[in-house]
């Protein structure tokens, strides 16, 4: 018994022994594959010149052919239930279809508030960046076309004559 | 084993590749490329406004595009009337008849450019963008909107 024991550590210490000296290498090779295909696959999706855009949440907008880009601009967006100016909700999309009149006066004042954001970084940036009144406008395809006239009067009256309308590639 | 055949034995085995540089390349590569990627395309339509100086405005044709709840209607056409295109039929692509129109007066009419979109209000927004569509694919580039009196 005390023999089988002794030789048993005797055993097991070579084991260990051996054990110690092989060197664990780690194998890149099937992470490197995927990374191959993550990065073709990116590749693919990648948007070259121009800002990129991605649908609000909850917005379907509508299938057009268009192809164009973007250029860097404050984003309106116009929903089922509300009309958003840069990510912050502005007034309920019910009460602008509701109103009679073309101008909505919260919409106004979201915007003049990004206008003179943009002129006061564009005062301390130099000539750099200039408010050039270009603006993306996102709308749910299922809006009625009196919201969006609403939508586009009330941003020209505080100066964003340059309106591009965000779709989705067909 | 002597250290003869220990040599020999290591210069006989393939080197293997170093990974490690690739690997950080790789990793640099697809944050960034994560970034900038997009996975709903989403593409800009440019419209133009009356009085802005738009295509319709320097065009020598008033080539107009009436959205009504029911119909499309092409007109502004010299010496031409168009019918209006029923568009909640159902039977046929009332899109496809507008643009064999809007590809007729383009051909008579090569050098016209925009046209004036005027758009009742209660039109989804989804119908105007496909007539944008029809107008810009058919030669006229930028449409102009126009909000009809309801």
């Amino acid at each position: 018994m005390r023999g089988y024991l002794v030789g048993t550590a005797i055993r097991e210490r070579k084991r260990r022994g051996s054990e110690q000296a092989v060197v664990a290498r780690l194998q890149l090779t099937s992470l490197i594959d995927i990374f191959t295909v993550l990065l073709l696959f990116l590749l693919k999706s990648l948007v070259v010149g121009g800002a990129v855009v991605s649908p609000f949440p909850g917005v379907t907008l509508p299938p057009s052919s268009s192809t164009a880009t973007f250029k860097e601009s404050p984003v309106v967006v116009v929903t089922r239930s509300q009309v958003v100016v840069d990510g912050a909700a502005v007034c309920p999309t019910d009460q602008v279809m509701a109103q009679g009149e073309l101008k909505v006066p919260a919409l106004e004042q979201a915007l003049d508030a990004v206008r003179q954001k943009t002129e006061g970084l564009a005062e301390r940036a130099g000539s750099s960046r200039k408010f050039e009144g270009k603006l993306i406008l996102q709308a749910d395809e299922s809006i009625p076309f009196h919201v969006l006239q609403k939508v586009m009067y009330t941003s020209q009256t505080v100066g964003f004559y340059d309106i591009t309308l965000a779709v989705i590639q067909k | 084993m002597s250290l003869r055949k220990k040599r020999k034995r290591a210069a006989s085995e393939p080197e293997e590749l170093n990974l490690l540089p690739l690997m950080s390349l790789f990793v640099a590569l697809v944050p960034a490329l994560l970034y900038s990627a997009v996975f709903v395309p989403v593409s800009a339509l440019g419209l133009d406004f009356p009085g802005t100086g738009g295509a319709a405005g320097a065009s020598p044709l008033a080539l107009a595009v009436r959205l009504a709840d029911s119909t499309y209607t092409v007109e502004g056409v010299p010496d031409s009337a168009y019918a209006p295109i029923p568009r909640l039929t159902g039977e046929a692509d009332p899109l496809r008849e507008l643009r064999a129109e809007l590809d007729d007066v383009h051909a008579r009419y090569p050098t016209s450019g925009g046209a004036i979109l005027v758009v009742s209000p209660q039109v989804p927004y989804r119908d105007v963008v496909q007539v944008m569509d029809q107008v810009r694919e058919a030669g006229f580039g930028n449409s102009t909107l126009l909000g009809a009196q309801p």
